[in-house]
Parts: C-alpha cells; structure tokens; sequence
C-alpha cells in the first residue's frame, strides 16, 4: 500500500487532465490491478500529498482503502479507534453525491489536529491537515469516497475541487467494474437464487442461451454420478441414449428460438438408463426474455424409481405403528401384499388386517391409494 | 514512468466513453457516436457476433445508420457481404481496413451493396476491430464512410488500433456483467416456473418469496395457508413449530402440518442455502397426480384410451370405476390396462398408480 513514488520525481511530457487521469484509474480498475500510480498522478494534478479512494458497501459494511501513501496499519489503528472521533465522517454522511466538499469550511483543521485525532495526526500524517473530497454511489448499496489531502501549503484550491469533481463519474464507473468483475475476496459468491436452486430436492440445469452452462444443483450431481444415461454437456444435459439425446438437443434448439410462439415453453424427453432402472423423465423448460442474451433453459430430471419410504418416516407422519409401517415400506417398495406377508414373516391374513388399518389412518379407499401416497414419501425422503 | 504513457485526451475520451457505457452508466451509443465524430466516420456499431452461427448478440449502432433494418441484413444480407468473413479471420485486437481486402470498386458491386447496404448502412468503407471474448465469440467494433466521405486516412486505423485495449476491457467487461445478469433472470424464472412448491426465508426467518406452485398447492388453506408473511399453518401449535425450525440454522430439517380435509399432512422441508437463506419446500403426499394425459401419450406413447385409463389409475379410480367412467366393457379396460402396463414397464396396477405419482406435471404452465 505505501507508495514509494515521490509525486515531486515524476516528469511529464504531457500535463495530465482530469480525462487521462480518469482512465488511469479506469484501466487499473478493469484489470483489477493496483491503482497505486493512478493515485500518484491525481496527487501531481491536484497539488496534494495523499490520495484515497475509499469505497463502503453499507448493506455488507465491507470497506475496501486504497491509499497513495498511508499504510495499511495506519489505516486499521484510524478505523479502530479514531474514525468516530473524526468530525468529518459526518461531513461525509452529508455530503452531497458527485458535488466536491472543502472539507476545511465544515471542520477546522486546527481544531482538529488539537482534538482526539491529533496523536494519529501527527505521528502518521493521516488523516491530512486540509482534506477536500467526493463521494459517488457505485450501485447497490455501496459509496466511493475520493479525496485529496495534504499537511503543508494549507487548504486547497477550488481547481483542486473542480479536478476531483470531473474525476469522480468515472472513478464511480470504474469501480462499478471492479466490484462487479472481481468482488473482493476472490471467487464471486452465487447469487441469492443460484443457493436456493442448489438447496433444491429437484435435480436441475440451468443454461443460457450462449450455451453457459449457469449451474447443475446438488440433487442432479447426484443422479450425473451414477454414470447411467445422462451427463452434462459443455451446451445442455445430454444423453446416453442415441435418440433422447437427439431430442434434448431438439428441445434445447426450439425452446431458445426467438421465434418459437411463447406457448411452446417446455418440452417432456424420457431418457433410458443403463440396466433395469426406469428411464429418467427429463423436462426442459424455457426461461428469459426476448432478448437473445437473457434467454436460457432449465432441465429439470424426475427419476420415477421406487424408493421405499423409511419406516420411520412413516411412523411419525401417518401416526402407524411400526408393524403397520414396516408392512406399508415394504408396499411402497413395489411388494405385493402376499410378497410383504412372507417377508414380515406374518400371515397374509395379518398383513390384510395391518393394511386395513394403514388405509383407514391416511384416509386411503384402497391399496392403490395407498401405493401413490408411498411413492411420494419414498421419493420426498430420498432427497431428504 | 515517463509522459509517452499518458494516453492523448481524445483517446482517453473514447476509452472513459466506452468504460462507462460497458458497466450501465452511459451507452454504447454514445459511444460509438463519439468515435465516429472523432475518427472521422459517419457510421459506427458494436456487437457480439457467434463465429459458428453468425448470430448477432448486443448490437448497438452510431452514426447515420438505423437498427430497424438489422434484422433483415442478418437474415438475408450477412452472408452475401464478402466483407462480412473478413471478421472470422481477424487477429485478436487487430484493426483492419476493410477497403484494404475488398475494395470499394469491388463491393459496390456486389448485390449486398447495391440491394440493401447502399440504402440503409451505406458504409462503403470501412475499418474494423475485433476482440475475442470467449471462444467461438468475438466483440466486433466497425466505423464506416459514406461513398461521399471517401476512404479512412490511414492515421484513422491507427488510432482506432490504439483503441484497441479499451474496447477488449469494454466489451470483456460487458460480457461478464451481462452474464451476471442473464444468471440472476433465469435463477429467478426457474424457480417461479417450477411445479415445486418453494417458499424462501432468510436466516432470521423472515419471508422472502414464494412461487406459483406453492400459492396454488395452498389455495384451499387446508391447514396450511400463504399470507404475506409467507407459510401460515392454521393451528397456533405448528406456527411456533415452523416459526423455531426457520430461525434455528439447522442444515435441514422436516415438518408435518397437519390438516382438516385429509389425514395425510402437508410435509414441510427446510434447508438452509448457505447465502443467509432458507429454502422452504412444501408437499402434499396425497395430493392428486400432476402428470395429464396428453403427457402419458407423448411420454409412453400410449393411445387415448390407454392414456385416459392410466390418468384414472392415476387418480384413484378403481378399473371397473374406469370402465364404467369410460362406457366400456371390464373386459376392454382389463386388456387396455395390460398394454399400459406393458408400455410403462410395471407388473400391477399399484405399480403404476406409484409411478405416475412420481411423474411430474409436464405441460401445465398455468
């Protein structure tokens, strides 16, 4: 952070205007690199010492410093224990956006040098005896502020405030760009959205028209790891299967056709597995707009095998007793009533009246009610 | 660091011009209307063009050239215009003047020019450059002289070449912030479009949204209804359940409503998302089938009868309550069952009732 740079050594052909100065900070904040020597140049331009671009995002209270000079210790011990000492925070809350502050004409610097913040002051030289400044909202709930100080030669000179003026739309602009191209902290956090599709039971793709594939959520993970008919092309879902593949990828072309009628918005594909398992039932349903960069298709995968429901589950949800439940597990698992005797190890006529009971606590007519209600919980708990 | 690295004021202009408008906060047109005047063009455009496809994506266009027609030069004119291949085989950040490859003695003519660029993006000549933003996908930047203004100075190439590293962050950057966007409309249309009943809290247990499905599963308030607090199960008891299960962080838990109409509960299912936020789904194991019978047709192939018979299996009825339904013989709806069982690849009539319980509604798209 600390700037080896004097302003006084640099020598230049060309004056610098408040235009090239803004592009030094836009080319470094688009490459993410440090702003560093941009902040040296406004320091020769607008005649001070320090330069500091501070920007706060109020919702996160993230706050990310970059200063010309002052080093980051520095800054933490201001952050900790001086800044709400420092009358000008206020002045900052104030301040109008995208209109430059002399900051002098609401806090003088004398009295402040003599009050809470003179130690800091004076063993670190920030914050700066004469300090003008301007903030900028840079999207959500985030500010910049940019400002100027300096210890010797007294307080600035409206050019000064007109230079960071002129400066500061498009210092706001680049760092809208840095903050939406790479978030501090590294890998971009998923939108709000993208967590709850991941937290979803249902197995679901999501991709865009440009053929990104936006996310494959945890549920079809699971399913893509058994090997057994579909996987996850570079454009969409794909299959095993020869023909249902050709239909994934029919579907896919005809849901992101800007011409298609709006009411051709889904299409249903039965995707054969490998081995006895029942084939997959995959809908791809058509999301976004008219325009071609915000439309996409989300393929969403039933697998309709049976999957008995835990005994357990049973139990405590339908009030059954764990005979009954383990009589009505074995149902949901696809067993016949003679099969699920044998197995129970009970008589058939045992398992009739256990049946009877288990129909009369879901409000079942018969055993075929009973066999759909099954294979809902039998599908509910195994995403559970 | 000496003064060469300074960039000249027009140039810095451009670049601020186009900085600005990729990340929202002025517009490409502007832009390319700024570039045009000072490089001495009277047409410009921008657009992200798919090498494999030609499609077009994110057009923008300055100067004395109109949208309107764009459609039809994509559809009818792109491939006829030699000039138009000159943009797959350019070199990353390369400008090039296209008079240079296709002269305009040529092009004029050629039937693109004389049936549709002479009138309506009269750019006879031209200068362009493009960046690469993916593979497969290139930001193409084009200013164009009318036949009146005469060729581009050589000086104007290379000015716009030294444009060159602004446009590639421009256009990159653009790119990136348009698939931010594109991922935040369709995360949020695939969950309002899914069948799935989902609610959404935030940590502290304070309702966010809830879909289509979820409003319509509930619309009877059988002991669970949506309010604008979100889930409101009607008895005091399960409200203080559900209330304790959204704020307590757990990574998932289950809870079951009971209701008045029917003894099986609703089940509720919460699972925290990792982004301060708990994704809340709602089931009705007993509720009717989604699955209609014109899924059961396309889907299994199974004729109208058999599809009807199924969607009766399906919701409950018995098969002689599905003959006499149908008004026909037990006896046709025995051997129409057979062959849907055949078809479905289930042994017994309950099999199947499982089945399709399973099966999700898929044209329905209320």
């Amino acid at each position: 952070m600390n700037a080896q740079t004097s302003p006084g050594t640099l020598s230049r052909v060309i004056e610098d205007t408040p235009l090239t100065l803004s592009l030094a900070v836009a080319e470094a904040a688009f490459d993410g690199a440090p702003l560093t020597p941009a902040l040296a140049r406004i320091a020769v331009a607008a005649r001070g010492e320090e330069v500091a671009i501070v920007c706060l995002d109020h919702r996160t209270g993230q706050r990310e410093v970059h200063t010309l000079r002052t080093g980051e210790e520095v800054l933490a011990t201001y952050w900790r224990s001086f800044a709400s000492h420092n009358p000008r925070e206020a002045v900052w809350r104030d301040a109008p956006l995208g209109i430059p502050v002399d900051f002098d004409r609401h806090v003088c610097p004398r009295a402040l040098a003599s009050g809470p913040l003179g130690p800091l002051m004076r063993r670190s030289g920030f914050p700066a005896r004469h300090v003008c400044g301007v903030r900028m909202p840079v999207g959500g709930d985030a500010e910049i502020r940019l400002s100027v100080g300096r210890n010797a030669g007294g307080g600035f000179e409206p050019r000064t405030l007109a230079l960071i003026g002129a400066l500061a739309p498009h210092v706001a602009s680049a760092f809208r760009a840095r903050r939406l191209l790479a978030p501090p902290g590294a890998v971009p956090a998923p939108l709000p959205g993208q967590a709850a599709i991941e937290a979803l039971p249902a197995p679901i793709a999501l991709v865009e028209s440009r053929g990104r594939c936006v996310l494959a959520n945890a549920a079809l993970r699971v399913l893509l790891a058994r090997g057994d008919g579909l996987r996850i092309g570079e454009t969409r879902l794909m299959a095993t299967d020869a023909e249902a593949d050709r239909a994934l990828a029919e579907a896919a072309h005809r849901l992101l056709d800007p011409a298609a009628p709006p009411s051709v918005r889904m299409g249903a594909i039965l995707v054969p597995r490998t081995g006895s398992a029942r084939p997959y039932v995959v809908r791809a349903i058509a999301l976004g707009d008219a325009s071609p960069l915000a439309r996409g298709i989300a393929f969403v995968v039933t697998a309709p095998d049976a999957t008995a429901p835990a005994p357990e589950i049973l139990r405590t949800l339908l009030g059954l007793t764990e005979a009954e439940a383990k009589l009505a597990a074995l149902l949901g698992g696809g067993a016949t009533l003679a099969e699920a005797a044998r197995a129970r190890r009970i008589s058939v006529e045992t398992a009739r009246s256990q049946l009877k009971a288990v129909l009369g606590k879901t409000g079942c007519a018969r055993q075929q009610d009973l066999a759909r209600l099954l294979a809902r919980l039998g599908g509910a708990d195994a995403t559970a | 660091m000496s003064g060469d690295d300074t960039e000249p004021e027009w140039l810095a202009r451009l670049a601020l011009a186009f900085y600005a408008a990729s990340v929202g906060q002025g517009s490409f047109h502007e832009a390319l209307d700024l570039c045009a005047r000072e490089l001495g063009a009277d047409t410009a455009f921008y657009y992200v063009g798919r090498i494999e496809t030609g499609e077009r994506l994110d057009l923008h266009v300055g100067g004395s050239v109109t949208i309107s027609r764009i459609e039809e030069y994509n559809a009818v004119w792109a491939a006829k215009n030699p000039r138009q291949r000159v943009w797959v085989e350019l070199p990353d950040g390369h400008a090039v003047d296209f008079d240079s490859i296709v002269p305009a003695e040529v092009f004029v003519e050629t039937e693109a020019w004389q049936r549709f660029l002479r009138l309506h993006v009269p750019m006879l000549h031209a200068i362009g450059l493009a960046v690469t933003l993916a593979p497969g996908l290139q930001a193409r930047f084009g200013l164009g002289r009318t036949e009146a203004s005469g060729r581009f100075a050589a000086s104007a190439r290379e000015r716009f070449a030294l444009l060159g590293p602004h446009l590639r962050r421009a256009a990159r950057a653009r790119l990136k912030l348009i698939d931010a966007a594109t991922d935040e409309i369709l995360v949020a249309e695939a969950i309002g479009r899914l069948d799935l009943p989902i609610a959404r809290y935030d940590s502290g247990g304070r309702f966010l949204s809830a879909n289509a499905a979820l409003a319509r599963l509930l619309r009877d308030r059988d002991g669970l209804a949506l309010g604008e607090a979100g889930l409101e199960p009607l008895r005091p008891g399960d409200r203080g359940v559900l209330a304790d299960a959204l704020r307590s962080r757990n990574g998932r838990a289950r809870l079951a409503i009971a209701r008045q109409r029917s003894l099986v509960p609703y089940l509720i299912d919460l699972a925290a998302t990792g982004r301060d936020e708990v994704l809340v789904t709602v089931t009705d194991p007993a509720g009717a089938p989604g699955v209609g019978q014109a899924d059961l047709r396309a889907l299994f192939g199974l004729s109208e009868g058999q599809a009807r018979l199924a969607s009766d299996i399906a919701g409950g009825l018995s098969l002689r309550e599905h003959a006499r339904a149908a008004g026909i013989p037990l006896e046709t709806a025995r051997s129409r069952l057979k062959a849907v069982l055949a078809r479905t690849g289930c042994r017994r009539q309950a099999e199947l009732a499982a089945l399709l319980a399973r099966l999700p509604a898929l044209s329905a798209t209320p």
